[in-house]
């Protein structure tokens, strides 16, 4: 035995299902209620009706338009910077990979299978070799420029202790600074253009 | 299997810049209609579609992908729309009739004078006894009524947009939608 429900509910039901949005128990129970009372398919059929006359006042795009749209679309913002980090990010994988393919080649005329492998490892380490003395060389390069400048005058060297001291209060002053709020126009899940 | 709209915008940021073409197909249709409601105009739907896929996509970096891409763009679009009929309505200020307080106002007559897809005289007379109909709801029914009718938004997506529970949302369509039904009573008989 279904549960009574006044019009208004049943009203309710029948629009719901003009508008597709019924589960499949909801129909189910709207079919039952609908054959207990064969008066109110009219109702049923008006407010099938109402859906399919809004569905039916809906206008025709012009032709063309997502063309026009993108064909007058201005350059975003953001896709300068997509460029400038794709470009260096693309020559260093382009660099590394012609190395690769290079010493693989060579490798693989001695070692066989293996070359490709041993050929990868020989540029990690190779590069790796780089970098430190990369490092060591500009470390020992600004250890000799500052020593020439502490050799010069005393004066040098009192105005590069308070160039240091500066330095250390500036990076207290950071890690002191608050956090900043996340932005309001956040808090409903979107992010305003 | 169609990409999601969240995977076509990461196309996109990824540099495929043509995606955005399907995201223009994908919604042009609902998005012209919306403001075709709004606005009253065609032509000014249109203009003002395109306007808002160019702002999408100048903002598309921002857009954060847990949410909905749908929701977004009406928003922006309804906000764009609210923007332009106030600028209309400085224009057109002291033709306008008396302002009935619910939000944008009705400052241009009915029906629209713009060609419309109904080529016989019913046709067009069915059209303007709905947009009139839509015109003389009450705002807040008014809104729901376009975004699910034009834009074709699902109910939760609604809700989400207009940060409404998902009840209060199905309530005012309905009620919005039994107006509508009685203003129109003629074309729904049998």
């Amino acid at each position: 035995m279904m549960k009574p429900i006044d019009d208004d509910a049943l009203h309710r039901l029948l629009d719901l299902d003009a508008d597709g949005a019924l589960g499949p128990g909801e129909q189910a129970e709207l079919a039952a209620r609908l054959a207990a009372r064969p008066a109110l398919a009219a109702e049923g059929r008006a407010w099938a009706g109402l859906h399919v006359l809004l569905r039916e006042s809906r206008i025709a795009v012009r032709p063309g338009f997502a063309r026009q749209v993108m064909e007058q679309l201005p350059a975003a913002p953001w896709e300068n910077r997509l460029a400038g980090w794709h470009l260096p990010v693309a020559l260093v994988t382009g660099l590394a990979a012609a190395a690769i393919l290079l010493l693989g080649s060579a490798r693989t005329l001695e070692h066989g299978a293996l070359g490709t492998v041993l050929a990868v490892a020989d540029f990690f380490q190779a590069a790796f070799l780089a970098g430190a003395g990369l490092i060591g060389a500009s470390w020992r390069g600004a250890g000799m420029a500052l020593e020439e400048l502490i050799a010069t005058s005393e004066l040098n060297l009192w105005a590069l202790a308070a160039g240091v001291l500066l330095i250390n209060a500036l990076f207290a002053l950071l890690l002191r600074r608050p956090r900043a709020r996340p932005a309001a126009a956040e808090s409903d899940g979107r992010r305003r253009p | 299997m169609q990409p999601t709209d969240e995977e076509l915008v990461a196309s996109v940021l990824a540099g495929q810049r043509s995606r955005f073409t399907d995201l223009v197909e994908r919604y042009q249709g609902r998005l012209v209609n919306y403001l075709f409601r709004m606005l009253r105009n065609e032509q000014d739907a249109h203009d003002l579609a395109q306007e808002v896929f160019f702002k999408i996509y100048g903002a598309l970096d921002r857009f954060d992908d847990r949410y909905r891409f749908s929701t977004w763009l009406f928003r922006v679009a309804q906000n764009a729309a609210i923007d332009r009929i106030r600028k209309r309505r400085l224009k057109v200020v002291s033709l306008s009739r008396p302002d009935d307080g619910e939000g944008d106002g009705g400052d241009w007559d009915l029906p629209s004078s713009d060609p419309t897809p109904y080529q016989d005289a019913r046709n067009v007379e069915r059209g303007a006894a709905i947009q009139q109909a839509i015109d003389e709801l009450p705002w807040e029914y008014r809104e729901l009524i376009m975004l699910r009718h034009y834009g074709e938004l699902s109910y939760d997506e609604i809700a989400t947009l207009k940060s409404m529970p998902l009840g209060t949302v199905k309530n005012k369509l309905f009620r919005g939608r039994q107006m509508l039904k009685e203003k129109l009573s003629d074309y729904l008989t049998d």
